[in-house]
């Protein structure tokens, strides 16, 4: 027969409360000191809010963070500025009439003023080839080959080929998959040390600017990288007052005028792919032509500078 | 097993609660370009509403294909994505300077032997070096400095830009 412990059942029941307590209240609790709730602009009074907003984006808040970008920004400009020397190397540095190269830098800061990356500068030359390519190298290189630049009918569509190269450096496509690891490894600590400091993550460095002219050169970027690209030419394009549709027109013409194995192709999707990804992109967001005719003194300085190439 | 359930209920509440409070944030951007007109509606060719210059803030309200939908001191208006940052826009100097960090041509010139030394450190000879060099390809670095001198002042894009829009 069981004998009924009524210390023990009220000990029990106690527990038992204890614990529905502790699953009801302390629970929540718990996970309202684990999650970001703490910090719901919405629960703080405006001052506080602002005062946070501006914290969390000043870049001047956080030295540790801004030192980091600074560094970053440098090795990108310095593998972005040797990747162009080889591509000058390469291909030649076309020289001439130095009002060429200026007319390709105003089309170029006329539209990266308003949407390039404020911390970067945008420079545009000239390639000795009649290869039909342009390159876009991190830290602001964008160099156009001489090929490419004889098959542009206008400057709209020149601004178009300009503003894809501009969607690449802003996007940082290539810097991304090539920057040097933060990490440093025992060989570039013994450079460092034989080198009594010279040598400023040279290995790594080096190493990044040979991987990025391999993709450049050999295999390109992955095809969504340049579908971002093309986007970015008919969205800069038709923001800064330019006709966004001569891009695809060019696009267009390049399809059917390219060898299928042309140097373009290794390193690009097909044009076709190219234009019916376009076209999506700029019937889904609305896109008018905004731009129909190209103006009068556009095409008078487009033929003053290019037709002479 | 009751009070399993009881546990599972909790979380649940706790969960959803704490997940409803990420509709509530919201998010700012920055002017990114130098100087943009705020549009009354979500396309180029809308009257303006206000001008905005760079390192403005705004607050998202909506979002619209390519245009957001902003505020800013009781003015609401539509500006197109690619004119806007995340993060607020410094400059390459001033970010650069203020941490000094040196990525001028002579700090470029400086690495172009860094090959050499860390081949050194690796004990290669001379043919060695050229046989694996990984600078494969030949450096113009005369013709990047050509570029980097080509200068376009602010006032020259703004001719440029009006030069460009007349009929």
């Amino acid at each position: 027969m069981r004998v009924f412990d009524f210390q023990q059942e009220q000990t029990t029941r106690f527990t038992n409360q204890l614990k529905i307590l502790t699953y009801l209240f302390v629970t929540p609790l718990i996970l309202a000191s684990q999650s970001s709730y703490a910090d719901n602009p919405r629960l703080k009074n405006k001052d506080s809010v602002k005062e946070d907003t501006a914290k969390s984006n000043s870049t001047k808040s956080d030295p540790d963070d801004r030192a980091q970008k600074a560094k970053d920004l440098s090795d990108e400009i310095t593998i972005g500025r040797e990747m162009a020397s080889k591509l000058y190397g390469t291909y030649g540095q076309y020289e001439s009439d130095a009002n060429k190269v200026k007319y390709l830098n105003l089309i170029g800061q006329s539209m990266t003023r308003e949407v390039g990356r404020t911390e970067i500068t945008f420079r545009v030359g000239i390639l000795d080839t009649d290869e039909l390519n342009a390159f876009a190298t991190p830290g602001g290189y964008i160099l156009l080959t001489k090929g490419l630049l004889k098959l542009v009918q206008n400057e709209e569509e020149l601004a178009g080929v300009i503003a894809h190269e501009i969607g690449h450096i802003n996007y940082k496509h290539l810097y991304k998959s090539v920057a040097p690891k933060r990490d440093v490894s025992v060989g570039e600590t013994l450079t460092r040390i034989i080198s009594l400091g010279k040598a400023d993550m040279g290995a790594s460095l080096i190493k990044s600017v040979q991987e990025g002219m391999n993709t450049l050169l050999d295999h390109g970027l992955k095809p969504e990288l340049e579908y971002e690209a093309d986007q970015s030419a008919v969205t800069y394009t038709w923001s800064t007052g330019y006709s966004h549709m001569a891009y695809l027109n060019l696009l267009q013409r390049l399809s059917k005028s390219v060898d299928t194995k042309a140097q373009v192709l290794k390193t690009h999707p097909s044009f076709s792919d190219r234009l019916n990804a376009l076209n999506q992109f700029i019937k889904e967001n609305g896109m008018q032509e905004t731009s129909k005719l190209t103006p009068t003194k556009r095409n008078q300085r487009f033929k003053r500078y290019m037709l002479t190439l | 097993m009751k009070h399993f359930k009881l546990l599972c209920f909790s979380l649940l509440i706790s969960t959803s609660f704490f997940s409803a409070k990420s509709f509530a944030d919201q998010k700012n951007v920055f002017v990114k370009a130098k100087s943009i007109q705020l549009k009354k509606d979500a396309n180029n060719a809308s009257e303006s509403v206000a001008e905005l210059s760079r390192g403005t803030e705004l607050k998202v309200l909506a979002t619209q294909g390519l245009w957001l939908q902003v505020e800013l001191q009781n003015k609401v208006g539509w500006i197109s994505k690619v004119f806007t940052s995340d993060i607020k826009p410094v400059g390459q100097a001033e970010l650069l300077n203020d941490t000094k960090v040196n990525s001028d041509a002579k700090s470029s010139r400086r690495r172009s032997n860094e090959y050499a030394v860390s081949a050194a450190a690796r004990g290669l000879t001379a043919t060695e070096r050229n046989r694996n060099s990984v600078n494969k390809q030949r450096s113009n670095r005369q013709a990047v400095a050509d570029l980097d001198k080509v200068k376009v002042e602010d006032k020259e894009v703004d001719t440029f830009k009006k030069e460009g829009e007349e009929k």
